[in-house]
This record gives structure tokens, sequence and C-alpha cells, in this order.
């Protein structure tokens, strides 16, 4: 793809994720646990809880990543 | 008489046994309809019944719940069949209809003998279709025999100690304090793919064929979590269970390479979200967990469609070796890209209105840290295949493969499964209706769409920021099956060497004496030995007068 479609993606990508973060102005979320009723919650906790999972990942990867032929006879 | 003795499962069964026969492959598609026909026509209640004995076996009974499953289990084989249409090898197709009829044919039993033979025959058609795949599906094909003939071992030892114990084959909600009953749950939980057996679903699955991975990712573990959620549902126990799968799928999904094993560890991630389900065991939950496997069933075959119709194509599997596909092949991309968003719980799609009945089933039982947990993995499931699998396979870098969308079939499968995961997210009350409880709950209110467009697009957003550490490299992740394929061969090696040559000496001493003790018994009581041998008449009549001789002699003087 060309880098000025690129962009383009990019920069309605965010506006997207501008709109959605703000729309808790807008939008009564129920709080069920307290937690949750925190200003764009669902945003900052998806956004945390992914980058937590990839470093964990990681993290597990140094131990257990091995070549592809590793059971090979 | 004869109209209630039609088996919707056995007649699949029958009818795959045929297929090797069949020249037309249009005709293959009948079968499943023909069995939607009869199970559509029949009542709910127990139809078939066969007495043993003390027992009373139940072939064929019917609720709500294993209604639902048949219902998904014929839809997928008959979407799976077209796909396949233009698979030359007879055997996957005849087994894989082995293989659901017997699926169904579990889903239906009322008992645990009959619920045990059908699933030992799942097992072993099973394990052809992953034999039929290429010569490399042979060992692959062996660990899984190997691991459900394990399972299916102990799920008898079960059955039969709770027969005994209890005096009642029928299969029920199990009894908590019958030690029994949790042989059986574990024999349940090993087809469901949980720890330390969840390899055994990344490592045979993608050794298949194109079309036989999508046929094998919806029956086996499906059934499990139907005869979880009736006999085990509400064991707490099973939710520890469940979240292992759901972070294991997806961990090691992210360190994954090829897209087909992708797919199989989000298999064992979603059903660890069934099984979470299972051991919450409200209704709302139970209402979940089925609602979830139906609408699962059809994502991932889609898929699984859409990585096959890649493989089939391309001949490539590996994330490495993809890319810029979206060029060549934009129905595939489109197809697979609705599967994405259908696994990951977009709003509008089958997935946002199953999964949240799970979800919200914790809200219920006020579970806070497994709602917190269950939401982490919700923004895992769209990291580790919503948006990952689409991005390796279609954009990232442009591989420059020679490709083109796959045959018409094959495309038109993709289709009407990509359809069905758009209108049961548009229309949710229509799968509602044949859940096994009501539904009260209203997936799409503007609190619920917005909260979960945000959990989603900041993992997007979370993806691409992070994307030079989920780049793929040419690894494979070591897991539980380690033991039995690396430490298990060591141990049998040194025992070979070492050990064996002791033991050898040992039994070679034992036979040597066994020797010596047998020849030596042969030679005094054998044929031609002196106690063995047979002595002529006038010797035994001699003898005999000269014992009743000294008999009257001592007869006399005493």
């Amino acid at each position: 793809m060309l880098n000025s479609t690129i962009k383009k993606l990019w920069i309605s990508f965010l506006f997207i994720l501008a709109i959605l973060f703000f729309s808790d102005l807008l939008i009564h979320r129920h709080d069920y646990f307290g937690i949750d009723g925190f200003f764009a919650f669902p945003s900052i906790y998806g956004f945390l809880s992914c980058i937590f999972l990839v470093f964990v990942s990681k993290a597990i990867g140094i131990f257990l990543k091995r070549p592809e032929d590793y059971y090979d006879e | 008489m004869t109209s209630s003795l039609l088996h919707p499962g056995i007649i699949l069964i029958a009818f795959g046994l045929f297929i090797p026969l069949i020249k037309n492959r249009l005709i293959v598609l009948l079968f499943p309809i023909a069995s939607f026909i009869i199970l559509f026509s029949l009542d709910n209640g127990t139809i078939i019944k066969l007495d043993y004995g003390n027992y009373e076996l139940i072939l064929l009974s019917i609720d709500k719940l294993s209604r639902l499953f048949s219902y998904i289990f014929l839809l997928i084989l008959f979407a799976t069949a077209i796909f396949s249409i233009n698979q030359d090898n007879k055997s996957e197709i005849s087994s894989a209809f082995v293989y659901v009829g017997s699926s169904i044919s579990v889903v239906l039993s009322g008992d645990l003998i009959t619920l045990f033979i059908f699933w030992e025959i799942m097992a072993i058609t099973s394990t052809i279709v992953i034999w039929s795949g290429s010569k490399q599906s042979y060992y692959p094909g062996i660990r899984y025999l190997a691991v459900h003939l394990l399972g299916g071992s102990i799920l008898l030892i079960g059955i039969i100690g709770y027969a005994n114990t209890t005096g009642t084959l029928a299969f029920g909600l199990m009894s908590p304090d019958n030690i029994f009953s949790y042989f059986v749950l574990a024999g349940f939980l090993i087809n469901a793919g949980a720890p330390p057996f969840s390899s055994w679903i990344p490592d045979a699955y993608p050794s298949a064929s194109w079309s036989g991975t999508v046929f094998l990712s919806a029956f086996t573990t499906k059934t499990a979590v139907y005869v979880l959620i009736v006999g085990y549902a509400g064991y707490q126990f099973l939710i520890y269970v469940g979240i292992f799968m759901i972070f294991y799928g997806i961990i090691f999904a992210i360190l994954e390479n090829d897209m087909r094993r992708i797919l199989s560890y989000s298999i064992v991630n979603q059903v660890g979200f069934m099984i979470v389900a299972v051991g919450i065991g409200t209704e709302i939950a139970i209402n979940g967990a089925s609602s979830h496997a139906f609408t699962h069933i059809i994502y991932k075959a889609l898929l699984l469609m859409s990585a096959g119709s890649v493989f089939y194509i391309t001949g490539r599997t590996k994330c490495t070796d993809l890319g810029g596909l979206y060029k060549t092949m934009p129905l595939t991309m489109i197809c697979g890209i609705i599967g994405a968003l259908s696994i990951s719980a977009f709003p509008l799609t089958s997935g946002f209105i199953s999964k949240s009945l799970t979800v919200q089933a914790t809200v219920y039982e006020e579970l806070k840290i497994l709602w917190l947990l269950l939401t982490m993995a919700s923004a895992g499931v769209f990291l580790h295949a919503g948006i990952k699998f689409p991005w390796f396979v279609f954009f990232q870098k442009d591989a420059k493969i020679k490709a083109q969308d796959p045959p018409k079939n094959m495309r038109f499968a993709m289709i009407l499964l990509s359809a069905l995961c758009i209108l049961i997210g548009v229309f949710p009350g229509v799968l509602y209706s044949i859940l096994p409880y009501d539904v009260k709950y209203v997936p799409y209110t503007l609190d619920h769409v917005s909260s979960q467009l945000q959990l989603l697009m900041f993992s997007g957003l979370a993806f691409f920021i992070l994307l030079k550490y989920l780049k793929r490299t040419l690894t494979i992740t070591l897991d539980f099956d380690w033991f039995w394929r690396k430490f298990g061969v060591l141990v049998v090696s040194l025992f070979d060497t070492y050990l064996l040559k002791k033991v050898h000496t040992l039994i070679h001493s034992i036979d040597n004496l066994g020797t010596q003790t047998i020849r030596s018994l042969h030679k005094h009581s054998g044929p031609s030995g002196m106690l063995g041998r047979s002595w002529s008449t006038g010797n035994m009549a001699l003898w005999t007068a000269i014992l009743l001789g000294l008999f009257l002699l001592f007869y006399l003087f005493a």
C-alpha cells in the first residue's frame, strides 16, 4: 500500500478512537463493580490488557520457544 | 414403529459409509438435509430405548439443549460438505460423515454406555480425517489417537464405577459425592482440550488437509462442552480450568507462526470461555455456553475455511511466508475478516450476542475478578485471532504470491457462513429462542455497544503499537506434550541403554532356570520318563497281584 494511504488510514483510525474515548462523556455506562464506572474504563483497560498479554507471552516465549525442527528426528 | 427407529445420528453414519461409492458429490449434500428432516420431525423426549440386562440403553433422547447442538452440527456439516466438494480424498469425507454422525449420536444419547460407544467411534474416525491430510499427518494422528484413547479409558473406568456404585447408567447431572464421576469428568475434559492435554488441538488439527481441519474444528470439543453442560453445570472447579484455557490459548497463539495453529490455539481459548460458563452454571451462563458453542462453530469454521482456501491456493500456512493477499484473494479476505470480527464479538456479529451472555452471568453472580479476567480475555481474543490472523495473512508485507480466490463451491460455503455470522448478530432473537432457558437479556444497549467498541478498538491500537514485538519467527512453542514427545523418549532410551541390559541378563537367567526345570520334569514325567510312560497290561496285572498279595499277608499277620 502507498504510504499516503497508510497515513490516511491511521488518521481515520485515531479519529474513531478519539470519538469512542470521549463518548463516555455522553453515554452513561453501568458500573457493576465500581471500577468499571471509571471514565473510559473499557478503552484504558483494553489497551493495557493487550500490552500486558503481549509482554507476558514474550516472557514465556523466552523459555519455551524452540526452532521449528525441534521435534524432528 | 419403523419411523421411530430412524436415528438422525446413526443414519448419518450409515450414509457416511456409502460415500466412497458415490460419484456425484452433490448427492452427499442431501445427507445432512435428510438427517435434519428426521430430527426436525421428532418431538422432544425419549424415543429409542433398549433393555440391556438390569440397565436401560437410551439411544435417542431429545431435549432443547441436544436439539440445539445437533442442529448446529448438521448445519456446519452441510456447509463444510459444500466447501469440500473438490476434495478428492474420499476417505476423508466418508470418515468425516461417520465422525459427525457419531457426534450427533453422543449428543442425543441418554445413557453413559451409548455415549461411550459413539465417543470412541468419534476418536477413531476423526483420526482417519487427520491421516487423510498428508504423509506428515501420520505422527500427529498417532499422538492424537493416543490422547483420545487414554481419555476414553479414563471415561470407561468412570462409567463402570459410576454404574456399579449408583446402579444407574442414565446420563444427567453427575453426583459430586461419587469418586467415579470425577473419572468421567476427566475423560470429558481431555476431549475439551483442558490442561495438561490442550496440545492435541494445535498439534493434530493443522496437520489435516485444507478441508479436514474445518471438519475437525467443530465436533470433538463441542460435544465435550455439551456433556459438561449436562453432567457438570455449576462445578466451580471448571471456572479455573476454563480460565487457564482462555489465557493459554491467547498466549500460545500470540507466539505462533502457522495460521492454522493460531486458529487451533484459539479453539482452546474459546472452549475455555464455554467451560467457565458451565462452571458458573446459572441459567444465563448455560445459555451463554450453549449459544457461544453455536456461534463459535460457525465463525471458527469460517476462519478455517478462509485459512484453508489460502493453504489450498498457495500451499503455504506460515505467517512469515504469507502477506499481501488482499489484492489477489479479496473474497477470502472479506470472509476471513467477518469471521475474525465475529470471534472478537464485534457488535452486529454473532460473537457479540453470545459471549455477552457469559460475561453478563459474572455480573449477576457478582464475580468481580472473573469479570475482569473475561474482559481482559475479550481484548486478548481480538489481539490473537481478530487482528493477527487477517493482518499477517492478507496484509503486512507483500509476499508477491501468485494467487486467486478459490473455486466456486469454496467461495459459496464461506459466503454462506459469513451471512450467518451477521444475521445471527443482527437478529439475536432467533438464536435466543432455541436456547435451553428463556432469555431476558438485551445485548444491544448503547452502554454495552460503546463499552465493547472501546475495548476492541483500543486493543487494535495496542496491536499496531506493539507490531514489532509481534513479528513472527520460525519457531514453535513447547507445551505439556514435551513430556511425552521429548522427556518420555529420553527416559525410554536411557532405559534401553542402562536398565534394559541388566533386566535382560536377569530375564535370561530366569529363563535358563525355567528351561532346566522343564527339562528335568520332562525326563522323569515325560512320555518316556519313569513316572510318565504308559505301562503294559501284563505289568499292571503283575503289580496288582503283588500288591494284593502283600495286602493279604499284612491282613493275616495283623
